[in-house]
């Protein structure tokens, strides 16, 4: 073995993975999606029906108003709210400050299922559920929160995911706050600034880095949305209410069996985030020239 | 050269790596011609299992799978010399059947016996190429005690290729007290229009309603509908989801949600905690389901033991029936290495008199077998008889003339139109009230045929 056929060997076992996990089906998606699956082992050349299908599909629509939604909201929520609660826990002044960070972090730990049960129940239709019975409180009927319209089912996914979301979120912030200077804060101090100075001066480029790393997985945590919103409703979203891209890919493929048809939106959707990639890495200058030097 | 070099340090290992894959299976097939390879493995198997032959068995109902390993012990009881083991494997229902086609996709890894919702059942029944062992010789000798609408659910071509756990007799579960306030007799209640009067009673007297509409879920509507002989699909597969007893059905669901008599169901369908949760506080006074969600009352609803009276459920008019869809099959899979074994065991297990009284006892269900419903074995004290009390299958014997079969496994695209039911047409037509039922109706029947 030399130096230069090592590294070969060392990757060989990740590309192989990958080729026959990730690369191997997704060839294969893209060749189903020209097809119909038929029974169990036939499959019929159908040429872009599939395709043409999704544009007449009433569903599609939905689908991708509650996943840009979902996306929009889980970005503003989990970016701002975090920041705040890790600002305020990374003060020396709060008290029970290692109680609040575990406290914070606990919901991370639950699974999926759990917490959508938890949260499908609180959001209830019955009378009785603590959220209605807050809003009798406030003289408002009691309502079926997650059979609503399609913007309460975006609140009810961002509210749930969020709980489960945050504590994780905080812990970034607060590893990137505790990353900064002490002496900056002081310099700062000592030329004038107050605390919305500092805090917009001194903190935020420090953490500029940790908040478009949390920005990222937080949107694609969002556009491949799936768990919360399958536990929520059910696996049954009435009326598109809750309803994902992914969430209606999985339920076409494997609730119905229309491999072809699910194949065709999930090349479509891949595309859709390879664009959405594109303009990513373009704004940030990842791998451009400037970074390199 | 170096590049080279490469290369092949890569694909001797890539062969490596294949070879310990693929080694397992050299094991019983490497010597002489396949089928002496295979059995010797069957006689390694059974000597490993101390002399029984291990079948494996998939369901996503829990109980299922108990009431198979009790059988198993049964079987073994009576069949000293040929013993068997019985492994089961429980999956949520969209897993086991995604599972359950890729494995019958591959050719490998499919379960012996496994059990199939009657709403998926026509997906693994299109193709040439049948993935299920034909029941005929087992069924067909029993045929004159088993009620044939249900049977023929799982025929296809003159074949049986799956027996179901029960009738899934259409009832409703009216709750006495709440109609005993208001006065209502529930033999005064026979048709549709009579419950409708009944509920204005209901309402004046209690304030409550006297039914709840699903809007998540369809098999209420399924058997409102199917009693004026409204389906998804006719006979051959064609779609006529958007027929006018269905748009009729809906329309009268809508007349009984305007005025109060009926209200959609808490949490969307019967099969919520938020439902169980409004039933048991006496939320309304009736509910239309099949028989088996008598275990529901019992298990989650013990409040209401002895409140709850089963009747058959009020009819359109005199032609009406009571349309019958089971609810799960099981079959033997044409992987199975034990076909035979797996089809006599299958056949004492569901459709032996023992059986069909062990599928009441244990599970709760109302059998096919019908020569046993007058019997004691049905009256015998359980949890379903403690609650209901012991007349049970009064009620089943006297509807027994007018079951008629659901087309239920006639179009593989049962699946996506009950989809299309639980998850746009109830929810749009009764719970949004933004389309009216011949749009919602219509575009359903859109969605499918572009399917097709």
């Amino acid at each position: 073995m030399t130096k230069r056929t090592a590294p070969y060997l060392f990757c060989a076992p990740f590309i192989l993975t990958f080729a026959i996990f990730m690369v191997y089906p997704m060839i294969d998606m893209i060749y189903r999606s020209f097809y119909k699956l038929e029974g169990i082992r036939s499959y019929r050349f159908v040429g872009f029906d599939n395709y043409h299908r999704i544009a007449t599909d009433p569903h599609i629509g939905n689908a991708i108003w509650t996943t840009l939604g979902f996306t929009a909201g889980i970005v503003a929520v989990n970016l701002v709210l975090p920041l705040l609660l890790a600002l305020a826990l990374n003060n020396k002044l709060t008290p029970f400050r290692n109680l609040f960070r575990s406290a914070f972090y606990i919901p991370a730990l639950t699974s999926v299922v759990v917490a959508g049960i938890f949260f499908r129940l609180f959001l209830a239709g019955n009378a009785d559920t603590p959220l209605n019975a807050a809003m009798r409180l406030f003289g408002k009927e009691p309502r079926e929160w997650l059979f609503d319209t399609k913007m309460t089912g975006i609140v009810a996914l961002v509210l749930t995911s969020t709980w489960r979301w945050l504590g994780l979120n905080i812990l970034y912030f607060l590893s990137a706050l505790q990353t900064i200077s002490r002496e900056l804060y002081d310099a700062a101090h000592v030329d004038g600034a107050n605390t919305l100075q500092r805090f917009r001066h001194v903190t935020l480029p420090g953490i500029r880095p940790i908040i478009l790393f949390v920005t990222t997985i937080l949107t694609y945590g969002g556009l491949r949305m799936f768990g919360e919103s399958y536990v929520l409703w059910n696996g049954n979203t009435p009326g598109d209410i809750g309803l994902t891209i992914v969430l209606y890919i999985y339920r076409t493929a494997f609730g119905q069996f229309d491999m072809g048809y699910a194949s065709a939106m999930s090349v479509l959707f891949f595309l859709l985030l390879m664009v959405l990639n594109f303009f990513y890495i373009q704004s940030m200058g990842i791998g451009s020239r400037r970074e390199e030097r | 050269m170096k590049r080279l070099r490469a290369i092949l340090a890569l694909s001797v290992l890539t062969t490596a790596m294949l070879a310990g894959c693929s080694s397992s299976g050299s094991d019983d097939t490497g010597s002489g011609n396949s089928s002496g390879g295979k059995q010797t493995s069957e006689a390694k198997q059974q000597s490993a299992n101390g002399g029984k032959t291990p079948l494996t068995f998939w369901t996503y109902v829990e109980q299922h799978s108990e009431f198979f390993q009790d059988a198993a012990k049964t079987w073994n009881e009576k069949h000293p010399d040929e013993q068997i083991e019985i492994k089961t494997e429980t999956y949520p229902i969209e897993e086991m059947h995604s599972k359950l086609l890729i494995t019958l996709q591959s050719g490998d890894g499919a379960p012996d016996i496994v059990d199939v919702n009657v709403a998926r059942f026509s997906d693994f029944m299109q193709g040439k190429e049948k993935v299920f062992v034909p029941l005929n010789e087992v069924i067909e000798p029993e045929k004159g005690s088993f009620l044939e609408p249900v049977l023929d659910i799982y025929k296809y071509d003159g074949n049986y290729y799956g027996i179901e756990y029960h009738v899934g007799s259409p009832m409703m579960f009216y709750n006495t007290e709440i109609l005993d306030q208001a006065g209502v007799k529930v033999e005064d209640i026979v048709t549709w229009d009579d419950l409708h009067e009944a509920g204005k009673k209901v309402l004046q007297a209690t304030g409550k309603p006297i039914i709840t509409f699903e809007v998540k879920d369809s098999w209420s509507y399924y058997i409102m509908a199917g009693e004026r002989g409204g389906d998804y699909f006719d006979e051959k597969g064609n779609t006529i989801i958007d027929s006018e007893e269905n748009a009729k059905t809906l329309a009268f669901m809508l007349e009984m949600l305007k005025d109060g008599t009926a209200v959609t169901t808490p949490g969307g369908g019967f099969h919520t905690e938020e439902y169980y949760g409004f039933m048991s506080k006496n939320g309304a006074a009736s509910m239309l389901e099949c028989m088996w969600y008598m275990g529901r009352f019992t298990d989650y609803m013990p409040e209401l033991s002895g409140k709850i009276r089963m009747a058959p459920p009020p009819v359109w008019d005199a032609n009406s029936v009571y349309p019958v869809f089971g609810g799960t099959a099981t079959s033997v899979t044409t992987l199975s290495k034990h076909q035979d074994l797996a089809v006599r065991f299958l056949a004492e297990a569901k459709i032996s008199a023992e059986g069909a009284g062990k599928i009441w006892n244990v599970l709760g269900f109302d059998p096919l077998r019908w020569d046993i419903w007058g019997t004691d074995v049905m009256k015998q004290d359980n949890k379903f008889t403690q609650y209901f009390g012991k007349d049970i299958f009064d009620i089943v014997i006297g509807m027994k003339d007018k079951f008629h079969t659901s087309n239920i496994t006639a179009s593989p695209k049962f699946s996506l139109a009950n989809s299309l039911v639980a998850g746009d047409i109830l929810f749009k037509v009764l719970s949004e009230k933004s389309e009216t039922p011949e749009e919602a109706l219509k575009s359903a029947a859109d969605q499918i045929e572009k399917a097709k």
